[in-house]
């Protein structure tokens, strides 16, 4: 009998020991896999919202607790450019020359035609969330968009943030919505400021925007095959230029 | 009384002769005094250095302007602010400082409703930031700007600011700052709406 009890406990101990390790297991790869795929988006609640163009007019901009007055965007008085005959061979051979440098050590975004500067200016990066590193490719480009996210005193909601460039790669898929954009809430550039995007002056972006490839053709553009996004480098300042 | 007569008529030309000559030196020396008193003065003597510097608001609107003319020992500081179309230009602050005092329009000098910039004066090794209104108008107690150096001095003890880089907000200034008798560094919001400091939890560096 006392010999059968203790059959049974060494069986309940295994047992028990066995459920902590798979539990534990589990966790950990859980944890590996949240961490590469399922990481909070850059400046969106459900990764979706800010992905899609939009325009809000009425809304009031909420960074650090602080109310911020919304630039209106009034679409009607912008002057949309047309995608002409013969864009799609332009617009690769210009993608292939362009090239976005951004250096998280100054803080500063470069732009390249080739070996000509285009643009030099300080922008602003990951403070609250980290900004990738590596090498991206312009997805879409929008021409307004509202971002959101945090909570508590970290929380912000940001209707009609200028300009957007959406990037992604391999690694950091396209859902993340990590992206370069213009800035109307603060002015602290060349310091980092931002939950994982690039901030930039509203007056710089606008020309960046225009400069960029995919191009433009209303308010939402996809890059494609025949309308490739610049391809941009995001370093730590290892890279020399 | 022939001969009276004309030590008289010679006397008195002496006299006039003489006041003549009196009249004409005194006049010939005024108007050198006042020619070196005018040269001591001209711009022209020593030209002054000329120069124009700016910085346009984040979204484009609006443009402060600083023009100083550097004297020998002396710099005249004038500032203003134009909107984008440059149809209104508002006189902001005018000042003849000491050539030792380096006043400058920092990169993020707008705050982001375009309400205030601030400018940096460097003095030797030491940096003052002051704060203006767009329009001019004076703040409370009727002051024309905001010292943040004199302010923090008096509002906060054991640190002391390194820099102040931007605005975090339409009111409110990022203030880094370091202990005095250590390293910790904490940055503080500088609100300009109450003259006042709130410390942050995290390090705006």
């Amino acid at each position: 009998m006392k010999k059968r009890y203790k059959k049974q406990n060494l069986h309940m101990r295994r047992l028990i020991m066995s459920l902590i390790v798979l539990v534990g297991l589990v966790s950990l790869i859980y944890l590996t896999v949240s961490e590469k795929y399922f990481l909070p988006c850059a400046n969106t609640r459900n990764c979706k919202e800010t992905l899609t163009f939009k325009i809000d007019n009425t809304s009031q901009a909420v960074f650090l607790n602080q109310l911020v007055d919304a630039p209106s965007i009034d679409l009607d008085q912008e002057i949309q450019e047309e995608v002409v005959l013969g864009a799609d061979v332009e617009s690769i051979e210009k993608a292939q020359n362009k090239h976005i440098y951004i250096n998280l050590e100054t803080q500063t975004l470069s732009a390249y035609d080739g070996d000509e500067l285009f643009m030099e200016t300080p922008v602003s990066t990951g403070l609250w969330g980290k900004t990738p590193t590596g090498e991206f490719d312009i997805w879409v480009k929008l021409r307004s968009t509202t971002m959101s996210g945090g909570s508590g005193d970290d929380y912000y909601n940001l209707p009609n943030v200028p300009y957007v460039m959406f990037f992604s790669n391999q690694e950091v898929a396209a859902s993340r919505g990590f992206g370069i954009h213009g800035t109307y809430w603060h002015n602290n550039f060349g310091h980092p400021m931002s939950h994982g995007c690039i901030n930039m002056r509203t007056i710089d972006v606008a020309k960046l925007y225009e400069w960029a490839t995919p191009v433009s053709s209303g308010h939402t553009t996809h890059s494609s095959a025949d309308n490739p996004g610049t391809k941009l480098t995001i370093h730590d300042g290892s890279l020399t230029l | 009384m022939k001969n009276l007569n004309s030590i008289v008529y010679g006397f008195i030309i002496v006299v006039l002769i003489v006041g003549g000559v009196l009249l004409f030196k005194y006049q010939d020396s005024r108007k050198t005094t006042q020619v070196r008193a005018d040269e001591s003065n001209s711009p022209a003597d020593i030209p002054p250095v000329i120069m124009n510097k700016s910085m346009v608001s984040p979204d484009g609107i609006m443009t402060v302007t600083m023009d100083s003319k550097q004297y020998e020992g002396t710099i005249r500081y004038v500032v203003s602010t134009t909107n984008e179309e440059g149809e209104t230009t508002q006189d902001i602050f005018a000042n003849e400082l000491l050539s030792t005092h380096i006043l400058s329009i920092p990169f993020n000098t707008w705050s982001p409703d375009n309400a205030h910039f601030f400018l940096k004066e460097l003095v030797g090794d030491n940096l003052n930031y002051y704060v203006f209104n767009t329009n001019g108008a004076p703040f409370a107690e009727n002051t024309q700007y905001l010292n943040i150096q004199q302010a923090f001095a008096q509002q906060v003890e054991g640190y002391n600011i390194i820099d102040v880089t931007g605005w975090a907000a339409p009111y409110l200034l990022l203030v880094n700052t370091q202990q005095i008798d250590g390293d910790q560094k904490l940055t503080y919001w500088f609100d300009v709406s109450s003259n006042s400091f709130i410390p942050l939890g995290t390090y705006f560096n």
